[in-house]
């Protein structure tokens, strides 16, 4: 197990990119190679602008906490957010709609589930407490940061 | 990120460089809204400099091709990585967009269509 990174800021759009930025760096110290850390940068922007969107919307104000650690063959990001719980997961997609009608929603769920290997969603019991989304990603060989290098 | 615009044989020709993220894609979408208030409704999209894009960028751009189309003219994608290709393909806009290698092949091909 490799020491995990972790961030916690406001939620608001402005900080989806502080989020991105701290998860690539991570991502890179961790070795990860381009195109796992491309599909963690996508899962993680659209799971974070749904905490922003949903979870809190434009009238009430929290924090969005993100964690990346690593074990064995897999990365770790977990998204924790204390607002009100939102179950992503129902805001399906149909890939068979007419455009129009795709391009209102859905296609960030769908990109998490599809570019992740595995998406795990624990709901707050009581108002206030956190929601907490686990996204898995397999990268076939064991992680190693890159300062335990030599 | 930084969007430059050329006209190349009548069809605007629109090079992003850089990522298309939520903030990106607002920045974006603006470009292309106001290209298309011009009277511009023939596109190609150069994403020969993108590196990444998320769905705030696809729904930009399925928003524009709607416009478009809807305008008689069309919007093309040229020149997508291997990486922006595979999100065009979850989503499934890649059956729904032209999608050429080159710009110069997207932009062949409205004069094609022009033709027929």
């Amino acid at each position: 197990m490799v020491a995990p990174d972790e961030l916690r800021v406001a939620a608001t759009i402005e900080n989806v990119s502080r989020v991105s930025d701290f998860v690539r760096d991570a991502g890179k110290r961790l070795q990860l190679t381009d195109d796992v850390l491309f599909d963690i940068d996508v899962a993680v922007e659209e799971a974070s602008t749904n905490i922003v969107r949903h979870a809190y919307g434009p009238d009430h104000r929290g924090d969005m906490q993100v964690r990346v650690e690593a074990a064995d063959d897999a990365v770790y990001v977990t998204l924790t957010d204390w607002g009100v719980p939102f179950d992503a997961d129902s805001a399906h997609l149909d890939v068979d709609v007419p455009l129009e009608v795709r391009a209102e929603g859905g296609m960030g769920v769908l990109l998490v589930h599809k570019l992740m290997d595995g998406v795990t969603r624990k709901m707050a019991s009581a108002p206030g407490g956190p929601n907490v989304l686990t996204l898995t990603k397999h990268i076939g060989v064991d992680v190693r940061p890159a300062d335990a290098d030599g | 990120m930084e969007i430059t615009q050329r006209v190349e044989d009548g069809i605007t020709v629109v090079q992003p460089d850089g990522r298309i993220d939520t903030l990106a894609a607002e920045q974006l979408d603006q470009a292309l809204q106001a290209t298309m208030a011009g009277g511009d409704h023939k596109i190609v999209m150069d994403m020969s400099k993108v590196e990444y894009i998320s769905s705030a960028g696809l729904r930009s751009l399925a928003a524009v091709l709607v416009k478009c189309r809807e305008e008689g003219g069309d919007m093309k994608l040229a020149a997508l990585n291997e990486r922006v290709t595979r999100v065009f393909k979850i989503i499934g806009f890649d059956i729904l967009m032209s999608v050429s290698d080159t710009p110069e092949a997207a932009i062949a091909e409205f004069s094609a269509s022009a033709a027929s």
